[in-house]
């Protein structure tokens, strides 16, 4: 079916999910009245709102021609996320120099022009460069190098 | 006039040579933490605080402030380049000002950018000389009933300035609500959906949430389609803007210094509203509604003009009341209490040199940066055609630290990862990012203001008819919103008669 | 000779344990020491800390660096101190925020600010100050405005920093034990309460000193009473709050911590120098213009006033429903 693949029925379908979910856990919480709000009054009726929206995009997906989602390409965004996550790891533990050019390493094959030689050249550029910035010039509050 | 000669005594004591020096030193800074995603102001001025104690306090806060309003003018060089917003502010401007970037234009949008800013500090600062007084007096009376009404205004121009579809745009919008529930719950004390997890205690890291969304998305698309960035990099034709830039900008240049100068006077959401509003508004006044979202010019000159106006403006709470709006504005605060200086209404009368100096001063930093700024557009330019293979681990790594330093926390940056795949995820999905960032940001507030000003009035809803302001600012919204969607009815109906 | 041989092993060996005994406290510090401040840098607790740290740090001959680690309201800083390595060299600024009110209004703290920390010494103590808004109450002092909520039950608000700070609990336990009907306004954070309360939009805010002077001086605010054991010599005429209410004293403070199972050579060294520090010209003058008044106590002391104000408003806050 068409419509599966389309980008409104799954918009919609989240929009569902998240309200739905935050509807569940929002029980949680007092609800209080309108004239004294507990803390689940407003995200108890934003879910429900939510959830209602999502369920008017989902049927008028089905209905409509909706484009379809385009193919996901997973080589960068894999490579880019887990350096984001290797920054994270690293930071605190190792300090900023190895947290960059761990994070310049792995980040790069995300492009396809991608060269070992620019990749290091970059990686310890730029390692002197925010330790320059980041720890001199603005002496923010990060472990230089740590083993 | 007595101001008058008060702000000539203010200029000849901000002309002096170091607080020229150390305005120019302020200007630097802050616009190369502007330009840094996510590193804001708010850490550079505490770790220059301590130096500060040392200097003049006239002098040291000429250079703190130079900071904080040189970060805006840094921001925005971001926002158009790479569609990093760096601050609340610029948000509004990644959105016109990232699509003139990718039609080649960059050169004319960060030139546009200078310009407006430059124009509305000025004004800003002059309005601030003729009416500080009355202004601080203005700024006593908005209270909870008016900032609902003012954010709630905020949150309708989010969906109205989205692209795309409106229905998706109010869903968008809603989940940037509910985002914003998370973490302790102002008036209750609770917290709300976060479990044991102490750094969510405060909520979502906004600067994880929109360099993810916006930014990393951007970097994500970009390295899927690398056909798309041909534009931005083949086609600059001309660095500065035509012609025809300056006659459709000057309106909204006029409009959003007005509407920047008002918001600012408004401590803590004035200066993000600001630059919403006058987005909104500006695309119901022009001729052409649709062009914006893909490049119109005046969706950058009213907004970066407003945010400016209302950088300025809002040292007026800070000085004459003694209202900190924004952390950064309490840490100044506290330079100021450091040096044995009570802000509040007296401090015109008991120390008429720093105040109107540093008003002075103003206006002489708006130039340095306007002399700063315009002639490195040459150079943000020719930044952009660095092979992107090179240019992307770049932006990916001071993003990265940019989130980290910002609180010291690696749970950020592990937000960041977690905000770069939902940005991802919602592009795949034809979903617009800029309402939920901006209810994201609006929507705590409101229902901070909201549940506040229901308990002060012990439950009655007519407290927002019976204060004047908040009455008046209703007006303006359901006249606001009426204006923008009648001429969709009457061109629905259109449609209809035509079929 | 084997017994010559065996004494001076025995000797030798006696000389070097018990030399690695006293290196210990002898030779700290060896390396920069790392102070957790809870807070934004700038904040006043951030601010006296970095005082402090500079003097101590020259006292003792090593970096004393400071690290800001923000967030839930002093929670996360704290948390790091408590699990890190008790070996001297990661410390922690505890206020009456992070190491009081915490364990009270969140029965899930992952740390216990009395079994999880060695406490070192207090700092300093601060001001806390009860005002009114001029504009809406024409009270003269204290003991009138007592009087003027006993007549008007429920119609006076009083904003704090948020439910659960340590005003808020302050105030519910006046509310309690005198039979005060007051409404609470939490805000986020103290700046924004005094400025409602200068606006007039309510009635009164309890907030440190530093925070209500600047509207005192425009005249927008009146300070009725300081929550001090003894007069502050910077506001000679105003009342304290237990001229009123005898025995009532509330006052925020600041103390530095180790994790637990510091040794206590380490702990009592520090201590020395801390006492040292608070003694000198710098740190005066600084937490002066802070109003911090400077007191040194001993880690036991410090260890009894956490504990004991725990005891104290636990009650309060289970009357008051504020916890979870």
């Amino acid at each position: 079916m068409g419509a599966l693949r389309s980008r409104d029925f799954w918009s919609g379908a989240a929009f569902v999910a998240i309200g739905a979910w935050f509807l569940w856990r929002g029980q949680d919480y007092r609800f209080g009245s309108a004239a004294a709000m507990g803390p689940g009054y407003f995200p108890v009726l934003i879910a429900l709102v939510l959830a209602m929206v999502g369920l008017i995009i989902l049927f008028k997906s089905l209905r409509s021609h909706a484009a379809a989602i385009e193919r996901p390409v997973l080589r960068p965004l894999v490579f880019v996320l887990a350096a984001i996550v290797v920054f994270a790891l690293s930071i605190e533990r190792f300090g900023l120099v190895p947290a960059t050019i761990a994070a310049i390493v792995v980040a790069s094959p995300a492009s396809r022009e991608f060269r070992w030689s620019e990749t290091i050249a970059l990686a310890v550029g730029m390692a002197a460069f925010a330790a320059l910035v980041f720890i001199y010039a603005l002496s923010q509050n990060m472990p230089l190098a740590r083993f | 006039m007595e101001s008058m000669s008060a702000l000539a005594g203010g200029f000849s004591a901000a002309f002096g040579i170091y607080n020229l020096l150390f305005c120019l030193l302020g200007c630097l800074l802050g616009t190369l933490i502007g330009v840094l995603p996510g590193i804001g102001p708010l850490a550079t001025i505490a770790m220059l605080l301590p130096i500060t104690f040392a200097m003049d306090p006239l002098t040291s806060l000429i250079m703190l402030a130079g900071i904080y309003y040189g970060a805006q003018y840094g921001g925005s060089t971001t926002a158009i380049l790479l569609n990093l917003p760096g601050e609340t502010s610029s948000v509004v401007t990644c959105l016109d000002g990232y699509e003139m970037a990718k039609r080649g234009r960059a050169g004319a949008a960060l030139a546009i950018a200078a310009l407006s800013s430059f124009f509305a500090g000025c004004v800003a600062t002059l309005f601030i000389a003729l009416l500080a007084p009355s202004l601080a007096a203005f700024s006593m009376q908005v209270r909870s009933p008016e900032y609902v009404v003012l954010i709630a205004l905020g949150l309708v121009a989010s969906v109205v300035l989205s692209r795309g579809s409106p229905l998706k745009a109010v869903a968008m919008a809603l989940l940037g609500l509910l985002l914003g529930t998370l973490g302790t719950d102002v008036t209750s004390g609770e917290t709300r959906f976060v479990e044991n997890i102490l750094p969510l205690y405060d909520g979502l890291s906004f600067v994880a949430l929109a360099l993810g969304l916006f930014g990393l998305a951007e970097l994500l698309s970009n390295l899927e389609h690398p056909e798309a960035r041909g534009t931005l990099v083949g086609r600059i034709t001309r660095l500065w803007p035509s012609l025809d830039d300056f006659r459709q900008a000057w309106k909204a240049v006029l409009r959003g210094t007005g509407l920047g100068s008002v918001m600012g006077l408004l401590p803590g959401s004035g200066a993000a509203v600001a630059s919403f509003t006058s987005y909104v508004v500006e695309k119901r006044f022009a001729h052409d509604p649709s062009r914006f979202g893909y490049g119109a010019v005046e969706g950058v000159a009213g907004p970066e003009a407003a945010n400016n106006a209302a950088a300025q403006t809002s040292f007026i709470p800070l000085l004459m009341l003694g209202i900190p709006g924004t952390a950064t504005m309490a840490l100044m605060m506290g330079a100021l209490m450091m040096q044995g200086i009570a802000p509040g209404s007296a401090i015109v009368t008991t120390n008429p040199t720093l105040f109107w100096g540093l008003i002075a001063s103003m206006w002489i930093g708006n130039l340095m940066l306007l002399v700063i700024n315009l002639p490195m557009i040459g150079l943000w330019v020719k930044m952009l055609s660095v092979p992107y293979r090179i240019l992307f681990p770049s932006i990916l790594l001071f993003s990265c630290i940019g989130v980290y330093s910002l609180n010291s926390s690696s749970f950020d940056v592990w937000m960041l990862a977690v905000f770069a795949a939902a940005g991802y995820a919602l592009r795949k999905l034809d979903c617009d990012a800029a309402p939920l960032l901006i209810a994201f940001i609006l929507g705590p507030l409101l229902e901070e203001h909201l549940r506040r000003a229901l308990v002060i009035s012990r439950g009655s809803p007519m407290i927002f008819i019976e204060r004047p302001i908040a009455l008046g600012l209703i007006i303006c919204v359901v006249a606001l919103i009426g204006l923008i969607i009648l001429p969709s009815f009457r061109a629905k109906r259109e449609e209809a008669f035509h079929e | 000779m084997k017994s010559t041989l065996s004494m001076i092993a025995v000797l030798a060996a006696a000389a070097i344990t018990t030399a690695n005994v006293s290196a210990h406290a002898a030779d700290y510090p060896e390396k920069p020491v790392t102070i957790i401040v809870p807070f934004d840098p700038g904040a006043a607790t951030d601010l006296a800390g970095r005082i402090i740290t500079d003097e101590l740090g020259k006292s003792l001959g090593q970096r004393f660096l400071v690290e800001n680690k923000p967030g839930a309201a002093g929670a996360v800083g704290s948390q790091q101190c408590a699990q890190a390595a008790p070996d001297g060299y990661t410390l922690c600024v505890g206020v009456l925020g992070s190491h009081v009110t915490a364990a009270i209004t969140n029965k899930k703290l992952p740390y216990d600010p009395a079994k999880d920390f060695t406490p070192i010494s207090l700092l300093y103590a601060s001001t806390m100050a009860i005002a009114v808004s001029t504009d809406q109450l024409k009270v003269k002092d204290f003991d009138n405005l007592v009087a003027y909520v006993r007549e008007n039950p429920g119609k006076v608000s009083y904003g704090t920093a948020g439910v659960g700070s340590p005003q808020h609990l302050f105030i519910e336990s006046l509310k309690q034990q005198h039979g005060l009907d007051l409404v609470h306004v939490p805000y986020n954070g103290g700046a924004q309460a005094v400025a409602d309360t200068a606006a007039g939009y309510i009635q009164m805010v309890v907030a440190s000193l530093p925070s209500v002077v600047p509207q005192v001086a425009s005249g927008k605010l009146r300070i009725v009473a300081l929550a001090d054991a003894q007069k502050n010599p910077s506001q000679p005429d105003v009342a304290l709050v237990k001229d009123t209410f005898p025995g009532t004293v509330f006052t925020g403070w600041a103390g530095i911590f180790g994790p637990a199972g510091l040794p206590d050579d380490i702990r009592d060294k520090l201590n020395e120098a801390i006492g040292a520090a608070l003694a000198s010209e710098p740190v005066r003058a600084g937490f002066a213009k802070l109003d911090a008044a400077p007191q040194h106590t001993t880690p036991d002391e410090l260890h009894s006033m956490i504990v004991d104000t725990i005891a104290l408003w636990k009650d309060v806050a289970e009357k008051a429903g504020i916890g979870r």
